[in-house]
């Protein structure tokens, strides 16, 4: 199993970027789309996230099961929100049918809205997948300093990063371990139970690599880490495309944020 | 000449714990010094290294006596950050050092922790990197790379901070002999060419070729010697240093009787414990052996010896089906493995881990020990007397209140008996030993090694190293494995003479393989050391001819 | 000369709780590393359609408490974020992960005002408590998910909250004191 984040996009447009570009594109896009619920209004920013997604270059072999939960898992929150504990505030106009059991009324201002619901949680997907797959692990760190976080924190992302293949290694030698003392996987129904018999292997883990994390600590201290200043040596900067790409979300957020405010997007659209 | 690194009588005391860990200790270092620190565990070496670098007073809250000057000036009242850039410490796992997720990110660290220029930190990388031959790794992730490879790595992560004298804490410990050796001749080139180097180890041996200026020997915190390599020779105590065998065998008169070995009791036509046919072992797509054909006995002491990464725990693995056979097949007294379950082959191996930790998980020794037995079903009067006879195999039972105990809260050395009792306590008939030694003194480990090899009631020990002396020493039989094959597999005099084997990248012939090679006869074990030291002392005696590799 | 260390930085038994050390950074990191690893597996109760216990969420809890807020947050806010880029949602969920890792600082801060226990039973008691009310606290910031998801209230409490602090709940309760009571005896041996 890996358990690095996989870099599916390489050599894309968005893979060419500063990954701060990737970081804030779906901030501003969640400022933009937050509290829409206008279809006609989710559908014009879904335009500029698909466009965003195809340059992401992440190939859908790669992605299918991701994109398969992430459906399914929308569908059931839309269809258990939108559906069968319909709200109040959208009722009214002709019943198109009524739920069984729930007893609520369906009317096209409920299918409107879980619409946009489903829509607007499929757009955020599209531009917050390319930090997943658009980013190397490497640049991570660098990036969040230069966007303001605390310079060892941002280097603490670093070493998470660095920390995962051995923790991972350290997982499978203690299962290995506790296999020849007769440990078996946990089975059975009873959850709690199943946790408890967790133990011989978390633990284990746990306290290895807190023990080990000591000696790591000395060695970050005796090479001068933790001074006010620190170079990267990964240099970033915002090149003219970088900045196009993020002035034309912040207008779009901009703009959304306005209508917002104007009133023009807070209703339901019935068609 | 300011000396680099001046220590006057200083004394630690660690304030957690109220002990103190060092006596009072002197040390110079000046440019163009290697100096040697040995002693057992536990002796100070640890808290010395920490007063040099700075950690101690800076990282851990201790009492400090005496004085320390750093470069000419005062320690106390500086920062570890501005230390680091005249002390460099290569810790003694690299794994737990290197911070960088690539090498050269790992590289740069350092640096762009002093917060230098990129251009200034990507000359030093490229400079470093040439110059202890890493340049073709810069691009690779850390979490790939060997050992050997990772110790240079680290190494060049503490040489771009252009330090002026390193400490280097037991640079042997981990590594099979020809990596670490790599690195001690990158350590005294380091010194050649203007630096200082400490050097922490207890393989005095090994050090001796890169020619130490000074020896420092501290024992229980207390300076046991001081002064030129020679006379350290004639001095250190023989059981707690590896001395190269000439030393021991000058010094024949005094070594101490050793005990005999415990009989080894061999059934020339018993069935094979565990047997390779043609097996090929690996993990997944990976294939790390291949080709193996092996019979080891139920009444053996084996010992399988490579270098690190070989697939020596490959190899042993397949026995307890870590690991299974993607061709060929191994069978477990007579029957495919393939056909028993994991816990069923418990007691037939006991496989003990190399890291002691790696398993402990319990509130206290009893319930851990408790742990494998209960999950065979055995009743709580089973376990009791079981983990009773296990602790005492081990020689931990005479501990003040071990059952209670938290297991992780014993000493380094004790963890690595409980894991033994644990393995004990499931009543194998073989135990398997992954590094028994790795993280030890010679002391610790010849006595470890000395109750693993005794417990009653297990037939045969296999044991996986990569110490050369200790496979000769304790095995009746040693199985050679490199570059994913089994290369050789003799007794210990017959390995001895095979100057094939010894010509591998990845073993050494040591002092103790050049004397069994040219005075032991051909086949059979290995007297222990200090026997046939004595009996060389007398041959030397009656015939005074310089001897072939007796020599240091 | 008798040299006591007047200011021992991070290495001080109680330093203030929002300070960022070499120890925070690496413990933070840690941690993260493990609850990433660990936390790829998750099981579902049983009878329920989408209760998924993940088993790792204890270790949030209990790296808050033994080593700080700005610890605790880390391990949580990073590891989930992990857990998401590994599974490949990106920043999909981000509030999630601010939640995981309210979780941690909640306990860095609820611990950092309880005077130790010296009883075993009590502790452990003491630290299911504490590590359950932390639960409580840090997973409410997933009431973000009525603005960013467009859910109403009675679905965030059934189909968000409500499962996600039952699931954690329980490993929370049954992992944090089991790992704390094996921590206690070698949290004071670092010499520090």
């Amino acid at each position: 199993m890996d358990v690095t984040p996989r870099y599916l996009g390489a050599g894309s447009f968005l893979s060419r970027r500063d990954p701060r570009v990737l970081l804030l594109v779906p901030v501003l896009y969640l400022v933009a789309v937050a509290g829409i619920d206008d279809l006609r209004a989710i559908l014009a920013c879904t335009v500029a996230a698909l466009v965003y997604y195809r340059a992401a270059g992440i190939p859908w072999r790669g992605v299918r099961a991701n994109w398969a939960f992430m459906l399914a898992f929308t569908t059931l929150l839309v269809v258990v929100n939108s559906v069968i504990t319909s709200t109040d505030t959208r009722a009214g106009g002709e019943v198109l049918f009524t739920v069984p059991l729930t007893g609520s009324d369906i009317t096209w201002a409920t299918l409107s809205y879980a619409a946009t619901v489903l829509v607007r949680y499929i757009s955020l997907a599209m531009v917050s997948f390319p930090v997943a797959f658009n980013i190397r692990p490497s640049d991570l760190g660098v990036a969040f300093a230069r966007l303001g976080l605390s310079q060892r924190l941002a280097y603490g992302v670093d070493l998470t990063f660095r920390f995962l293949p051995s923790t991972w290694a350290s997982f499978r030698e203690t299962i290995d371990a506790q296999r020849i003392r007769g440990y078996e996987h946990p089975r059975g129904r009873n959850p709690v139970k199943r946790l408890l018999a967790l133990k011989p292997v978390v633990i284990p883990v746990t306290v290895n690599a807190l023990i080990d994390a000591e000696d790591t600590v000395n060695a970050m201290d005796l090479r001068g880490f933790g001074g006010r200043t620190r170079t990267w040596m990964r240099e970033l900067a915002f090149d003219r495309v970088d900045y196009s790409i993020l002035a034309g979300f912040a207008a779009m957020a901009a703009v959304m944020v306005a209508a917002r405010f104007l009133g023009l997007t807070e209703s339901v659209w019935v068609p | 000449m300011t000396a680099l690194i001046e220590v006057r009588d200083a004394t630690v005391r660690y304030l957690s714990t109220g002990q103190t860990a060092l006596g009072t200790t002197s040390l110079t270092v000046r440019r163009g010094d290697l100096t040697l620190v040995s002693g057992p565990s536990g002796c100070g070496k640890s808290t010395l290294l920490r007063l040099l670098n700075g950690l101690i007073p800076h990282a851990y809250r201790a009492q400090v006596g005496g004085e320390v000057l750093i470069g000419g000036r005062p320690a106390a009242g500086r920062t570890i950050r501005d230390l680091s850039s005249v002390v460099g410490t290569m810790l003694q796992d690299p794994r737990k050092q290197v911070v960088g997720a690539t090498v050269a990110a790992e590289l740069a660290f350092g640096p762009e922790n002093l917060g230098l220029s990129r251009e200034e930190i990507g000359r030093r990388i490229a400079e470093v990197a040439a110059r202890v031959g890493i340049t073709h790794l810069l691009e690779r992730a850390t979490a790939e790379l060997s050992g050997g490879e990772l110790q240079m790595v680290a190494f060049a992560g503490v040489l771009v901070m252009r330090p002026s004298v390193v400490v280097v804490d037991e640079p042997l410990a981990n590594l099979d002999p020809a990596a670490s050796l790599r690195l001690m001749r990158e350590v005294r080139r380091f010194v050649d060419e203007g630096g200082a180097a400490v050097v922490v180890e207890h393989r005095v041996e090994d050090i001796l070729e890169f020619g130490p200026t000074e020896v420092l020997y501290l024992e229980g915190g207390v300076t046991g010697y001081q002064g030129p390599v020679a006379e350290f020779l004639r001095v250190a105590p023989v059981g707690h240093v590896r001395l190269p065998f000439s030393a021991l065998v000058a010094r024949a008169a005094e070594l101490p009787e050793v005990p005999p070995a415990p009989p080894r009791a061999r059934e020339r036509n018993a069935a094979p414990r565990l047997e390779y046919r043609g097996a090929r072992l690996g993990y997944g797509e990976h294939t790390v052996l291949t080709g193996v054909d092996l019979a080891l006995g139920p009444r053996e002491r084996v010992a399988v010896l490579g270098p690190n990464g070989a697939g020596k725990s490959t190899l042993l693995r397949a026995a307890v089906l870590l690991v299974a056979a993607s061709a060929g097949e191994v069978l477990v007294d007579g029957a495919p493995v393939a056909e028993r379950s994991v816990l069923s082959l418990a007691t037939t191996f006991g496989y003990v881990f190399q890291n002691p930790g790696q398993a402990l998980f319990s509130a206290t020794v009893a319930r851990e020990l408790a742990f494998g037995p209960r999950n065979l079903g055995r009743s709580p009067e089973e376990i009791a007397e079981e983990s009773r006879l296990a602790l005492r195999a081990v020689l931990l039972d005479d501990e003040q209140d071990v059952m209670e105990r938290p297991p992780r809260t014993l000493s380094f050395g004790q963890q690595r008996r409980l894991t033994v009792a644990l393995a004990l306590a499931m009543r194998p008939r073989t135990l398997i030993l992954d590094e028994p030694t790795a993280g030890q003194d010679l002391r610790t480990t010849n006595e470890f090694l000395g109750h693993a090899l005794a417990a009653p009631s297990v037939e045969s020990v296999y044991f996986i190293t990569h110490d050369v002396d200790l496979a000769l020493t304790h095995a009746d039989r040693v199985v050679v494995v490199d570059e994913g094959r089994v290369v050789a597999d003799a007794s210990p005099a017959e390995l001895a003479r095979d100057r094939q084997v010894w010509s591998r990248a990845g073993l050494r012939a040591t002092s103790l393989v050049a004397a069994a090679r040219d005075h032991l006869p051909d086949a059979g074990p290995l007297p222990h050391p200090f026997d046939l030291a004595r009996r060389l002392s007398t041959l030397e005696r009656s015939n005074p001819s310089p001897q072939e590799g007796t020599a240091p | 000369m008798t040299y006591e260390p007047a200011n021992t930085g991070a290495a001080a038994p109680r330093e203030p709780i929002f300070a960022i050390s070499s120890r925070t950074v690496v413990f933070g990191a840690v941690g993260a590393a493990l609850y990433a690893v660990l936390g790829l597996f998750s099981f579902i109760i049983p009878g329920t359609q989408s209760v998924a216990v993940r088993p790792a969420f204890a270790l949030v809890p209990f790296f808050g408490k033994r080593f700080g807020v700005v610890a605790g947050f880390f391990v949580g806010f990073v590891g989930n974020a992990i857990i998401d880029l590994i599974s490949g949602y990106g920043l999909t969920f981000w509030n999630w992960s601010v939640a995981n890792g309210l979780v941690g600082a909640f306990a860095g801060l609820i611990f950092a005002y309880l005077p130790p226990i010296r009883g075993e039973a009590l502790r452990l008691v003491v630290t299911a408590l504490g590590s359950l009310a932390a639960t409580a606290l840090g997973l409410l910031f997933v009431i973000t998910d009525i603005w960013v998801q467009g859910i109403d209230f009675t679905t965030f409490l059934t189909l968000n909250y409500g499962p996600a602090l039952l699931a954690n709940g329980i490993a929370v309760v049954i992992l944090t004191p089991a790992l704390d009571a094996v921590w206690e005896p070698l949290s004071k041996r670092t010499g520090r």
